[in-house]
């Protein structure tokens, strides 16, 4: 009498453990495809990966942009330099400052490949031309030469890409003379409002320094931070966020 | 009454858990009971219920009361259940009577099942020549001989607020009390930030989301307001020609008040808690650093020295000698704690994303929001977290609700009013209190409201 | 429940195998699935910190938001015409109409002043003639331990903390202020601080005093448990308790605590 209870009760737990067990083995096979690297047949229905890059147009104007587009095949990470990680497909828009040759790597479980493009920046002849004291030079003008300066996530140091268009801000400025200078340092809209608005003003000091490094007279630039509060991107995309990370130059009147 | 947040936190959790582990023992099955973080359970839980209490709708002593009255009861009902302490009696179990004086109540009624209540808060409500009579009594249900432990009366003119600001005394009187002598928080006000049409102004608000009013018209966009502790000023960082500056609003003369401007960004104010002092963030040296002032921005100087961001300061309330604040010296944001004159730094999170620190009123706790997976790719949920300063334990209040950032604590330290996005976009942004062991929650404002601060008393 | 389907009487009935085994497997399956449930609802109240934390009533507290929630109004005003004779509808005013409000209300009136002046709640036994009689019968009711009144006795989880006042009279009179008492030590009072195996079924007994401002002072124990580590949690209790709010007669009163310490 009552070893049958128990007997079942037995067969029930059976029961239950196999249940488990058929579970968590379930589990570990849907883990599999993301661990390819550990497992023997891998390799054989693995292919190598394809990659094109392209560049429309391939040669622009300083402050104009370019949509790269790029297509992989195989790859399970894609990233352009400069750029970062970046989805298999897609597009960006970017504005390089100086002609620059842009490179992407997709690798896979069957290997690595590569694409380049090479975007062509016409800059414009820096109007070397005599000083001249009172010139402020036409707003655009301003623009062309000084360019906003990007910042990497959480950080405040001037990445090595920009300073070239440092240099050719630095060279306008100092062929202009009567020209004063506003920083504005921006901030993507994570984090919190207040760390935000801390860290804009180094990234506003940053350009700034960068600027004096580069001869430019301390007394011409003002800086002002906007943290998060004035964004010029509301997106919650990567891209929007690169946008409002920056330093942005403009006259200070 | 030093263990506020803690405290139910644990008597909450003991009971549950006991039963979730019987239960699967019975089953033999193996099972980690508990998620992690009793950090404080351990100590505390004593297992003591909250007071039961019933709160009766007043009696209509004039025919006009009305909704005066209805406004008054609700108030009450809601100040007394919003307080932390208190198990209140649902409106479904309470005696179908309505006493309106001592003579009227028959306590049996009140304190045998079901309505068991051990107080009970009642009284009689009338309008007359423009004036709201109010006479609100508790009575320990218990005590058949002595039952009476409070009597008021109020008397102000007839309007809706004045209902509610009686409501809010009386439940302050009862709950300063019977809560251990701990002030109540239903006069207490919250200011914070209402945004719209690219601006941000200054706003005040009753702590029960109430009355909300603009204080400021700038024009501009101002952030991180912070009360005086008289109730008096109210300072925050506004954005000028020059940037961010702290500005000064006089709650008394109900215009700005000088403050003087220094170079860079100064922003974050924090008030010492005897009001002679604010502490700032300002950059007028070039690196963000945190600064001392007195109230009027005079005799200003640096107590923190270290390259990166350094914001968001705030005093210990208790002693006014130490300072919690947000610094970014070592990469991503951490929240420390230092003296005032600088020394003593201690960094207390070991990662992730900390801001917007708000130090408990006793001093022992440090409510902040804290991103704990921050990065690229892995975005992280910002929540609300307390953390013991003595032992950096921490617990976790807010899960799964969206952004949460700037929590700020109630006087009397049962409370947490912080900004909750659901979404994540800065525009859902509104203000919602917590009890201070993350139950609760209630949303004071819809969207368009950021920036919480609680009045110090 | 799965263990009444063996209960000896059916085992003897003997004949019924199937039906019980049959029962027995079902009801497992209700248990299981009971418990499975409880466990994911208690689980996931704990990681929102909500559902657990408090029972039916103050749940209630958690939804209503920002009052003036009108549909509970319309509900206290049906449960006060329930009360009243029922054919009147609309009776709030008739109700007031019936009540004798001259005489009430100079008489509340005349309370003001001691009210504003102090906490006490003193002209109360004149005007209770009403509750006075039952009293009595409801001397076992609630915390009130027994024979004292001026006891309180609260029950933990680890044990029971008793607290009386030795001045009777207070005690009796502001039997609440003693429950807050009680309430407040107890809450502080961590039992892990006390050698589970040194401290079973032993009672500490502090004595310490409150002054006029509810702050406690002075606590020193009475009478030791014999275990020192019941002994230093039950000071350490009433030292880390900053207030119990202002006296609400006198200038101090002493508080005889008992702490006992029932299991680990």
């Amino acid at each position: 009498m009552n070893l049958s209870p128990v007997r079942y009760r037995k067969a029930l737990a059976a029961a239950a453990i196999a249940v488990v067990l058929g579970a968590v083995t379930g589990c570990h096979k849907k883990d599999q495809p993301v661990n390819p690297a550990t497992l023997g047949p891998m390799p054989s229905h693995a292919a190598a990966p394809t990659a094109t890059l392209s560049a429309d147009p391939t040669a622009i104007d300083v402050g104009q942009s370019v949509v790269l587009n790029w297509r992989t095949q195989n790859a399970t990470s894609v990233t352009i330099d400069g750029v970062g990680e970046v989805p298999a497909n897609g597009t960006q828009t970017v504005s390089p400052s100086s002609s620059t040759n842009f490179h992407l790597t997709a690798k896979g479980d069957g290997g690595s490949t590569e694409a380049n493009v090479r975007v062509t920046v016409r800059v414009p002849q820096a109007p070397a031309a005599p000083v001249d004291n009172t010139d402020m030079g036409s707003e655009a003008a301003f623009h062309q030469n000084v360019q906003d300066v990007f910042f990497d996530y959480d950080s405040y140091d001037v990445r090595p890409d920009a300073q070239s268009s440092i240099q050719t801000a630095a060279s306008y400025l100092n062929s202009h003379p009567a020209i004063k200078i506003l920083i504005g340092g921006y901030c993507d809209e994570r984090g919190s409002a207040e760390y935000n608005l801390a860290l804009g003003e180094n990234r506003g000091n940053a350009a700034k320094t960068a600027l004096t490094g580069a001869g430019v007279s301390a007394s011409r630039i003002r800086v002002i931070s906007y943290g998060k509060e004035k964004q010029f991107c509301t997106e919650q995309s990567e891209s929007c966020w690169q946008q409002n990370r920056r330093a942005q130059f403009s006259l200070d009147r | 009454m030093n263990n506020h947040p803690a405290r139910p936190l644990s008597q909450r959790l003991s009971r549950p858990v006991g039963f979730i582990f019987t239960a699967f023992a019975l089953l033999f099955l193996s099972h980690t009971p508990l998620h992690a973080q009793d950090w404080f359970k351990t100590e505390t839980s004593s297992g003591v219920s909250n007071i039961r209490i019933a709160v009766a709708d007043f009696k209509p002593t004039t025919a006009d009361a009305g909704t005066l009255k209805q406004t008054f009861d609700t108030t009450l009902y809601s100040d007394l259940s919003n307080a932390g302490i208190f198990d209140i009696v649902s409106k479904s179990l309470l005696p179908q009577s309505t006493p309106g004086a001592p003579g009227e109540i028959t306590l049996a009624q009140w304190g045998n099942a079901p309505t068991s209540a051990a107080m009970v808060a009642f009284g009689a409500f009338g309008t007359s020549g423009g004036r709201i009579t109010v006479n609100g009594f508790l009575f320990d249900a218990k005590n058949t001989q002595f039952p009476q432990v409070l009597s008021k009366q109020y008397s102000e003119q007839a309007n809706e607020d004045m209902a509610r600001q009686i409501a809010h005394r009386f439940a302050d009187e009862i709950i300063f009390r019977l809560g251990g002598g701990v002030p109540g928080i239903a006069e207490t006000k919250i200011i914070y930030v209402k945004f719209g049409g690219g601006n941000k102004e200054i706003w005040a608000m009753d702590y029960d989301g109430a009355n909300q009013h603009a204080i400021t018209h700038l024009g501009t966009v101002s952030i991180s307001p912070r009360i005086s502790p008289d109730n008096n000023r109210i300072a925050f960082s506004s954005l000028g020609r020059d940037g961010f500056q702290i500005r000064m609003y006089s709650l008394l003369l109900n215009r700005m008040v000088n403050f003087p401007s220094a170079g860079g960004t100064n922003l974050s104010p924090a008030w010492s808690p005897n009001g002679h002092d604010v502490a700032f963030s300002s950059s007028r040296s070039g690196d963000p650093e945190i600064f001392i002032a007195d109230s009027n921005g005079g005799g200003s100087r640096r107590i923190t020295s270290f390259r990166g961001p350094d914001v968001s300061p705030v005093f210990n309330p208790k002693t006014g000698s130490q300072i919690a604040w947000i610094s970014g010296r070592t990469g991503l944001p951490q929240l420390y704690v230092m003296d005032i004159d600088g020394s003593a730094v201690t960094r207390m999170t070991d990662g992730g994303y900390a801001t917007s620190p708000s130090w408990s009123p006793n001093g022992q706790f440090v409510a902040f929001a804290w991103d704990r997976k921050y990065g690229p790719g892995a975005p992280g949920g910002q929540d609300i977290y307390v953390m013991e300063v003595a032992t950096k334990r921490w617990i976790q209040l807010t899960h799964d609700i969206g952004r949460c950032d700037f929590p700020s604590w109630s006087p009397d330290g049962r409370h947490i009013v912080f900004a909750n996005s659901p979404d994540g976009h800065a525009a859902s942004t509104r203000i919602v209190s917590m009890l201070a062991d993350g139950t609760g929650r209630r949303n004071l404002t819809g969207a368009g409201a950021d920036m919480p601060n609680w009045s110090w008393k | 429940m799965a263990d009444l389907s063996w209960n000896p009487d059916e085992q003897l009935a003997g004949e019924n195998l199937r039906g019980n085994f049959f029962g027995s497997l079902v009801l497992h399956a209700v248990v299981a699935a009971t418990i499975a449930g409880l466990a994911y609802f208690q689980h996931r109240g704990q990681s929102w910190g909500e559902n657990i934390s408090t029972a039916g009533a103050i749940q209630a507290t958690a939804v209503a938001s920002i009052p003036l929630p009108p549909k509970q109004r319309e509900l206290d005003t049906g449960v006060l015409t329930s009360e009243a004779p029922s054919p009147a509808p609309v009776t709030t005013k008739q109700q007031t109409i019936e009540a004798p409000k001259p005489d009430e209300i100079p008489i509340p009136e005349k309370k003001v002043k001691p009210v504003k002046q102090a906490p006490e709640p003193m002209p109360a036994p004149p005007k209770h003639p009403q509750p006075a009689p039952p009293q009595p019968t409801k001397a076992t009711t609630g915390e009130t331990a027994g024979i004292r009144i001026p006891q309180s006795s609260l029950q933990l989880k680890n044990g029971t903390a008793s607290a009386m006042v030795q001045d009777r009279t207070f005690g009796s009179r502001f039997a609440y202020y003693v429950n807050i008492v009680n309430r407040t030590v107890a809450q502080n009072w961590y039992t892990q601080e006390a050698d589970p195996r040194a401290s079973l079924g032993k009672s500490a007994v502090v004595i310490f005093d409150i002054d006029r401002s509810g702050a406690p002072s002075n606590p020193r124990i009475a009478t030791s448990s014999g275990s020192p580590s019941l002994d230093q949690s039950a000071l350490r209790a009433v030292q880390r308790v900053e207030g119990f709010g202002p006296l609400p007669a006198g200038d101090h009163i002493t508080v005889e605590y008992t702490f006992h310490y029932t299991q680990p």
